[in-house]
């Protein structure tokens, strides 16, 4: 008999047993669907969290690993060890080979967000995801002394709108006993959702940091900072004197490891220059442990679901070995009695897994949006790609491999049952 | 040359006493022959070696000029695929085909009976509606309908369509009459001898019960042909 003439022998079985038959499809449906699903969100997460920094070539800050050197500044994760000279800062721009920098200075909350000094350049220069620069869902940059403007988290959480006035605070807890509550603050812009880091930040100008600070040089309110109001502080000639780090544009990245040994050896400071890819990278070897983990579980459920096909073919067996006498006395051979229950357990796992494939594509079609606009994670791969052809076809050589002692068991009962048809 | 030859066939099962030894067995080409075997006289392992199911000890088989007892298991299945139709007690049919599938099943399996159907201009579907029309099923909602919708007695004449498509050269039939009532039974082996003879087959029928073996002219009796079991009875 023909193998295809045997596959439309074992669809007409399974048709006939088609509600245990739809349960086991089931199982490894959602099997599959589980599997993609945790290696979609993986694969999905992995790229939002390596497209945190895109466009800058390298991070500059006070010697320190390159590692916590980027975490504080991409990922506002741990603190500066010191700080960066605002000398060092105007060497870096005077430099020919450097195009573009960006200071970002560090060390203040509001309401357990972090406070981020900067300046216009950050709106210019700091990108990320495919090159993509912040844009503002309401509003405009910071331009006086007491404006800022807030990440979309931030806004939504707080429910703050363009205009609203707030306040921010020295250090970094989420609770601070010291509010800078005489330095009322206004919202000029709402920042759009980007899914980094950003938008749970609030963006100051470098000057406003100083300005917080003013009278608490010494680490607790001085007498001069009660006494101070807002537009004294405004009268004051301030100017930054240390910054946490700055994002780096090359005029031509080809010049990137000469521009970092010219920083690294710069005589005046001990700086520390870093290309955030590469340290993020690191970061995501460690991050990305807990990635595989749930990939490892979602295989061992693949597997479940495939010893479902084979307990199902197993029970089924006891009640079909009149059907097996049947098929050896029209002529059927012992290869064809195994092909016909091997095929069985395929196309199951087949049915299952191409349905567990379309409902990937049909949940991610749906939570895309949802995705985007909550977490910021771009969902991986709208188009069926490789992995999915390759979970494909391995649930199916599983299944026939499976497939193999069920057919087994019916080859044993065929020859012991000879033409007898066991009642 | 007769169709079938049996010839000194032993057989027992692995560490088994032996089980069936027929020194001689024929059977000529077209031939009816009403084998009379109550149970326990090794009737289902001497079917089971004609069929080639079953592998004899030591001995000779012919079947059709070609040696079956040292055929491979491969051949042997094409043998009984291409010229051989079974007829069990019950149960003949595969509960999940339609009526019309079920008879054309061996068609499916066996090239020559595929051929054979067409050389006398038809196709499987239409000499199945012929067979089943011959044997009093020509309803299209039978046909086309499951095998479980059918009268016991319908299921063995459906079966016996199934053995007769294609024309293979030997119809052996193992006690399909016994779950029949007497009347329905006696016109079943009228129906089987006619269609097998219509078909030019040969025809094997094995029965315990020794009145149906008048409708024969010839009559073997296993417990006879069985040394074994004849010794035993001794």
């Amino acid at each position: 008999m023909s193998l295809s003439a045997l596959i439309s022998l074992a669809w007409a079985s399974l048709w006939n047993r088609r509600a245990s038959a739809l349960l086991t499809i089931t199982a490894v449906a959602v099997s599959v669907m589980l599997f993609l699903g945790v290696d979609k969100l993986k694969t999905s997460s992995e790229e939002s969290f390596q497209q945190t920094i895109t466009g800058t070539d390298m991070i500059v800050g006070a010697r320190t690993s390159s590692v916590s050197l980027v975490m504080f500044t991409v990922f506002h994760i741990g603190d500066p060890a010191a700080g960066m000279t605002w000398e060092s800062y105007e060497w870096l721009q005077s430099r020919s080979d450097i195009e573009w920098t960006v200071p970002i200075s560090l060390g203040d909350s509001h309401d357990g967000y972090r406070v981020v000094g900067t300046d216009q350049s950050f709106f210019e220069h700091y990108q990320f995801r495919d090159r993509q620069n912040v844009s503002f869902a309401d509003g405009v940059p910071f331009d006086d002394l007491y404006d800022v403007v807030v990440g979309a988290d931030v806004a939504a959480e707080k429910g703050y709108a363009v205009g609203d006035q707030i306040e921010l605070s020295h250090g970094t807890g989420p609770v601070s006993f010291q509010d800078h509550s005489d330095r009322p603050f206004t919202i000029t812009g709402i920042l759009d959702a980007t899914g980094t880091p950003v938008d749970e930040s609030v963006l100051v100008s470098l000057l406003a940091i100083e300005a917080i600070h003013v009278g608490w040089q010494s680490g607790a309110p001085s007498p001069l900072a009660n006494m101070m109001t807002a537009d004294d502080v405004r009268q004051l000639n301030l100017r930054p004197h240390i910054i946490s780090s700055a994002l780096v544009g090359l005029s031509d990245r080809r010049s990137t490891l000469n521009t970092m040994r010219a920083i690294n050896t710069y005589s005046q400071e001990a700086l520390v220059a870093a290309p955030p890819a590469q340290a993020i990278a690191e970061v995501w070897e460690l991050v990305g442990v807990a990635g595989n983990a749930l990939m490892a579980v979602s295989a061992f459920v693949i597997l479940v679901g495939l010893v479902s096909i084979l307990t199902s073919i197993l029970t089924s067996l006891r009640e079909r070995r009149r059907e097996m006498a049947v098929l050896r006395a029209i002529g059927a051979g012992p290869a064809q009695i195994m092909t016909l229950l091997i095929s069985e357990a395929v196309l199951l796992a087949a049915t299952g897994a191409a349905f567990g494939i379309a409902l990937v594509y049909l949940a991610s079609a749906l939570a895309a949006p949802i995705f985007e606009a909550r977490f910021g994670i771009a969902l991986a791969g709208t188009y069926p790609g490789m992995t999915d052809l390759k979970v494909f076809l391995a649930v199916i050589v599983t299944a026939g491999v499976l497939g193999l002692i069920p057919a087994i068991q019916a080859l044993k009962n065929s020859l012991a049952d000879g033409l007898s048809i066991k009642l | 040359m007769p169709l079938l030859s049996l010839k000194n066939v032993e057989f027992a099962w692995p560490g088994a006493p032996a089980l069936l030894r027929v020194p001689e067995f024929q059977l000529e080409a077209g031939e009816h022959v009403f084998l009379r075997g109550p149970s326990g006289s090794g009737k289902s392992t001497l079917l089971g070696l004609i069929a080639g199911v079953l592998t004899a000890d030591s001995g000779q088989i012919e079947f059709d000029g070609e040696d079956l007892a040292n055929a491979s298991n491969a051949k042997r299945d094409r043998i009984r695929a291409r010229d051989m139709g079974v007829i069990f007690q019950l149960f003949n049919l595969l509960p999940y085909l339609s009526v019309k599938a079920n008879v054309t099943l061996p068609c499916k399996l066996s090239a020559e009976r595929r051929n054979r159907v067409a050389e006398t201009g038809t196709s499987p579907d239409e000499e199945a509606r012929r067979l089943l029309d011959r044997l009093g099923l020509n309803d299209d909602r039978i046909l086309n309908g499951k095998v479980s919708n059918l009268s016991v007695g319908q299921q063995q004449r459906v079966a016996v369509a199934r053995a007769l498509m294609g024309r293979p050269k030997l119809i052996i039939a193992d006690e399909p009459t016994s779950a029949l009532d007497t009347k329905a039974r006696d016109a079943f082996l009228e129906l089987l001898k006619e269609e097998s003879a219509a078909a030019g087959s040969a025809l094997l029928f094995v029965s315990h019960d020794e009145h149906l073996g008048t409708a024969f002219s010839r009559i073997e009796d296993l417990e006879t042909l069985n040394t074994i079991a004849a010794e035993a009875r001794a």
